[in-house]
C-alpha cells in the first residue's frame, strides 16, 4: 500500500528536512510513527496524502506514484484515496454535524453527494454514537464528540487509507479509549490501511507496527529511516 | 460588516439620489416656467410663488399690466393670483390657459367657466373626497374680523390627473372668483321679496337683524349670479405674478428689456436663474456631505479591510482543512470571495432601498419644505 525509497523533503526558506532510504506498509495494516516534537512525523503524513511532494525519491501510494503527479493529480488522489484525522478534529464552526462529516463532497466537484451517501453519513454517525447528534453545531459537541465526527469524515469517501495525526491528542484520558475502540472497529477485517502519529503509546501498541521517528535527527540534514 | 457597510453607504447614496430627485423636480419646473412678471422684491419669492403657490409676496402687479401684454400679441401671458387657502390648499386664481400651458389632463369635469366655479388638483380631491359637483370652501382669512368675511364656496366642476407636482395640491379659480373672496365683489342675497321674509327677523322698524338660519357663507349660484358685481375697477386689481411665454429668445429678450429699470415698480425673472441661488446653497450643503462621505467611505474600507484580513487570519487552519481534504485553491478563494461578495452586495442593496424608499417618501415633502422656506 505505501512504498517509500529514498526519499528527501525540504521545506522551501527552511533548513528543516526528512530523509527517508525505506519505508513500507501492506494493505490492511496499521502502522503507527512515533517520535518527538518536530521529528517530521506530520510532514511524512503530508507527503503520504499528497499535500506536499517529495524533492527526490519513490513515493507510491495505493498504486499511485506520488512523486510524480502535479499538484492536481495529487489533490484528485487524495480525494479518492485518503481520509484525514486531524488532531484539532478541524470541524467548520458553521455547519452542523452532518454537513460536518459529507464536507468532502460538499468541497469536491469530482464527489457526488447522492442519497446513499447521505444514508451512508447516518450509518457512520451511528456506528461511531453520534447519530442522535447530527444536527448539533460543533460548538455544542464536546471533545470526544468531535473527534468522532472528524473520524466519520475521514471514512465517508471510503478511502483506501486513513492518516490520523495524534488522534487522541486533545482528549481526556476518559473519552481517549471509548474513540480508540471504535475508531479502530472500523478498520477491522478490512483491506483498508492506517497510519497513526502520535505520542501515545497506548495508541501505538494497537497498531500491528511501530517506527520509531526518535532515531534520527530533526535537524539540518533531515531525518532518515 | 453588513451594518457597517450600509451605515457608510446610506447618507450618501441617500443624499444623493434625494438632491438629484429635487433637482430634476424643481428645476424640470422651472425650466418649464420661462419667465414671470411680478411686483418688485424679492427674486426668490416670486420665482417660488409662481412655481409653488406658498409664498407670501410683498407686492402684486395690476390687471391692466396682464391685458396690456395680451393686446400687445408678442407673448403668451398666463395671470397667477394667490391669496387665500380652501381647506389650506391654496386657491390659484389664472385663466383656462394655465391647464394647457402645464399640460394637465383632467380626471373628471371640465375647466372652470364662470365665477364660483373650481378645478381642484389630484391630492386636493384625495384629501378632501371631492368629485365633480361637490363644494368646497374658502377659508376664512380673519376669523375675528369685524367686517365679517363670508368664504365662497365654490363648486367642483372638474378634478386633475395627478401630476406629481405643486399642482396636485392646488384649486385653480377664475380671477374675478378670486377677487369676490378678497372682498372686491360681491352678489346680493334676497331677503325681501316673498318667501325670505322668514330669514329676517326684524326687531323695529329701523333695525333688520338676521337670524343663524342665513347662510354664514357665500355661494355663487345660477340664481345669484347676475347679482354678483365689483366695485371698483377691474384694471386695478390686484395679481400675483403673470408667466411669460415668448415664441423665441429674441422676442423674450425684447420683452425682458421693457422691465429693465422701469418705474413702474415690476420685475421680469426667469426662475430657473432665481433657484439656482437656491440649490447652489444646496449644492454647497451636499459638497460638505461627499467630503463627509470619503472620509467615512475610506474609514469603513480601511476597518473593512482590517476585518477581513483577521477574518482570513482566524480562518487559515479552516481553509487549510479544507486543502487538505481535498477542495482545490480555487475553490477556497472563490468561498472567500463570495462570502464578500455577499456582504458588499447585501450591505450597499440595503443601502440603495433604503435610499430609494426615503426618495419615494421624501422628495416631495423636501421639495415643498424648501418651497416654503
Amino acid at each position: 500500500m505505501i512504498s517509500i525509497k529514498n526519499l528527501y523533503f525540504k521545506y522551501p526558506k527552511s533548513d528543516f528536512a526528512i530523509q527517508i532510504s525505506e519505508l513500507s506498509m501492506s494493505a490492511g495494516q496499521r502502522l503507527a510513527i512515533v517520535g518527538p516534537s518536530g521529528s517530521g512525523k506530520t510532514t511524512l503524513l503530508s507527503l503520504i496524502a499528497g499535500i506536499e511532494k517529495p524533492v527526490r525519491g519513490n513515493l507510491s501510494v495505493c498504486d499511485h506514484d506520488v512523486d510524480s503527479m502535479n499538484d492536481h493529480q495529487r489533490r484528485r488522489f487524495r480525494i479518492s484515496e485518503i481520509g484525514f484525522v486531524f488532531q484539532r478534529f478541524e470541524l467548520v464552526d458553521y455547519l452542523n454535524v452532518r454537513d460536518n462529516i459529507a464536507l468532502p463532497y460538499h468541497l469536491n466537484r469530482g464527489l457526488k453527494l447522492s442519497p446513499e451517501i447521505r444514508k451512508e453519513v447516518n450509518v457512520l454517525a451511528e456506528k461511531m454514537a453520534i447519530g442522535d447528534l447530527l444536527h448539533r453545531y460543533p460548538n455544542k459537541l464536546s471533545q470526544g464528540e468531535k473527534q468522532r465526527v472528524a473520524i466519520c469524515r475521514a471514512l465517508i469517501t471510503s478511502p483506501k487509507l486513513v492518516l490520523a495525526d495524534e488522534p487522541t491528542g486533545n482528549l481526556d484520558p476518559a473519552n481517549k479509549q471509548i474513540i480508540l475502540d471504535l475508531f479502530f472497529e472500523q478498520f477491522s477485517g478490512s483491506a483498508r490501511g492506517l497510519v497513526v502519529v502520535t505520542h501515545d503509546m497506548a495508541v501505538a501498541e494497537q497498531c500491528d507496527r511501530i517506527v520509531d521517528f526518535s532515531t534520527f535527527h530533526a535537524a539540518k540534514m533531515g531525518a532518515s529511516v | 460588516m453588513i451594518l457597517c457597510l450600509f451605515l457608510a453607504a446610506v447618507l450618501p447614496i441617500t443624499v444623493s439620489r434625494l438632491m438629484s430627485s429635487f433637482e430634476k423636480g424643481i428645476f424640470s419646473r422651472a425650466t418649464a416656467t420661462p419667465a414671470v412678471i411680478g411686483a418688485e422684491g424679492s427674486r426668490l419669492d416670486l420665482a417660488l410663488q409662481s412655481l409653488y403657490f406658498n409664498r407670501k409676496l410683498e407686492g402684486t402687479l395690476p390687471y391692466s399690466e396682464y391685458k396690456r401684454i395680451v393686446a400687445a400679441g408678442d407673448v403668451k401671458a398666463i395671470p397667477i393670483h394667490v391669496k387665500h387657502t380652501a381647506r389650506d390648499y391654496p386657491i390659484v386664481a389664472t385663466t383656462n390657459e394655465y391647464f394647457s400651458f402645464r399640460s394637465l389632463r383632467f380626471e373628471q369635469g371640465r375647466p372652470f367657466g364662470v365665477i364660483g366655479e373650481c378645478v381642484v388638483g389630484a391630492s386636493v380631491a384625495a384629501a378632501l373626497q371631492l368629485k365633480e359637483g361637490y363644494g368646497v370652501l374658502s377659508d376664512r382669512p380673519d376669523l375675528l374680523g369685524l367686517a365679517g368675511d363670508y368664504p365662497l364656496k365654490m363648486k367642483v366642476v372638474g378634478v386633475l390627473e395627478k401630476q406629481n407636482s405643486a399642482d396636485d395640491a392646488a384649486v385653480f379659480v377664475d380671477l374675478k372668483t378670486q377677487w369676490v373672496i378678497e372682498g372686491f365683489g360681491h352678489g346680493h342675497q334676497d331677503l325681501e321679496s316673498e318667501g325670505q321674509a322668514e330669514n329676517v327677523k326684524r326687531e323695529s322698524d329701523r333695525i333688520v337683524a338676521l337670524p343663524s338660519k342665513v347662510v354664514p357663507y357665500t355661494e355663487i349660484m345660477p340664481e345669484n349670479l347676475a347679482s354678483f358685481h365689483f366695485h371698483g375697477a377691474l384694471d386695478d386689481f390686484p395679481v400675483s405674478a403673470i408667466i411669460i411665454e415668448a415664441p423665441d429668445v429674441k422676442r423674450e429678450t425684447i420683452f425682458e428689456a421693457k422691465y429693465q429699470n422701469n418705474d413702474r415698480g415690476l420685475q421680469f425673472i426667469r426662475p430657473v436663474e432665481s433657484l439656482e441661488t437656491l440649490m447652489s446653497t444646496l449644492f454647497k450643503v451636499k459638497r460638505l456631505i461627499n467630503v463627509n462621505t470619503w472620509l467615512i467611505g475610506i474609514s469603513t474600507a480601511l476597518l473593512m479591510g482590517l476585518v477581513v484580513l483577521l477574518s482570513l487570519k482566524l480562518r487559515q487552519n479552516e481553509m487549510e482543512t479544507m486543502f487538505k481534504i481535498g477542495c482545490e485553491r480555487k475553490m477556497i478563494a472563490t468561498i472567500q470571495l463570495t462570502e464578500m461578495g455577499i456582504i458588499l452586495a447585501v450591505g450597499l442593496g440595503l443601502a440603495v432601498a433604503f435610499a430609494v424608499l426615503l426618495d419615494w417618501l421624501a422628495t416631495r415633502g423636501l421639495e415643498n419644505w424648501i418651497a416654503g422656506q
